[in-house]
């Protein structure tokens, strides 16, 4: 099975959050993969990208770290892409869901969807409506 | 156990648990809906979905939805963000027990045996988490469905 870090998992696992990283070692160890939908990754690297062209003389360096950890982090993650099928998903989610939601927690659960993986999240009732429970995991509050 | 989906008017849509096992004559199923008062068992996935249906419509029809401000009178109910259900996603273990600083080194080792390294590199840089923080009021700003949000 494949799971897929939104932004929030990310963040936990770039702050060495505990109980996110022994439910990725049980994970792993089971043989699971670990993997970035490509619009967390777009997130990660725009941000990363801003703060660098706005940064100056006292942060530049800073930011230019930060930067390359990310990209780091992000080369070792496969990067799961939006589909055809996904984008499919996408517009179905936008036809039926009538509470608000937002787009890229869409992309996120129509990539889900397009490759049969689980999405991993602490905002699980962002997903409520767009992906069936069993597609949902919370690592950071959760141990599975 | 499986998920399915029901639409009742007005497309409301309701995610229904679905499970089956083995009974002495063929199998039995049995269907329920989180957090409200439906449930149904029978000899197939119809005819258990085709009662939950039934109910669903029977229990909607005959009750609303309010939200209680603290002092007790009823508010417009929020649309644009759906209630914190504890059932949302798969379920997991609420309560784990504390990892131990050796149960910890045990597990970061063997993430690094496999290749993650980069767990906790900005666990001394709190100002690197301000991204995340953007990311989220970059998402609020791009919804479908309900009220836009006001920027």
């Amino acid at each position: 099975m494949t799971y897929l870090f939104d932004s929030n998992l990310v963040r936990a696992f770039l702050n060495h959050h505990l109980l996110v990283l022994k439910n990725l070692d049980r994970k792993v160890e089971q043989g699971h993969e670990i993997a970035l939908p490509s619009i967390v990754v777009a997130e990660q690297m725009r941000g990363r990208y801003d703060a660098l062209c706005k940064a100056d003389a006292q942060n530049f360096l800073m930011e230019q770290t930060r930067w390359l950890e990310t990209e780091a982090v992000i080369r070792f993650f496969r990067t799961i892409y939006l589909t055809d099928a996904g984008v499919t998903h996408w517009e179905r989610m936008a036809q039926r869901v009538q509470l608000k939601k937002r787009h890229n927690d869409a992309i996120v659960a129509a990539t889900a969807l397009a490759h049969n993986a689980v999405v991993v999240t602490r905002n699980t009732k962002d997903f409520r409506d767009l992906l069936p429970a069993d597609k949902l995991e919370n690592w950071i509050d959760l141990l599975y | 156990m499986s998920t399915a989906t029901a639409t009742i008017t007005e497309r409301k849509l309701f995610q229904i648990q679905v499970f089956h096992y083995p009974a002495e004559q063929g199998e039995r199923w049995k269907a329920a809906v989180d957090g409200l008062p439906v449930q149904a068992e029978g000899d197939s996935r119809e005819a258990v979905l085709a009662e939950v249906q039934q109910q669903l419509t029977a229990v909607l029809s005959n009750g609303e939805t309010v939200s209680l401000a603290l002092n007790g009178t009823a508010a417009k109910a929020e649309p644009e963000t759906a209630p914190a259900e504890a059932g949302v996603g798969r379920v997991g273990d609420p309560n784990p027990p504390p990892i131990s600083e050796a149960e910890m080194a045990e597990i970061e080792a063997r993430l690094r045996a496999r290749g993650f390294v980069h767990f906790g590199v900005f666990k001394n840089d709190p100002g690197a988490f301000d991204l995340f923080d953007e990311i989220e009021r970059q998402r609020d700003l791009r919804t479908f469905g309900g009220e836009p949000v006001s920027e």
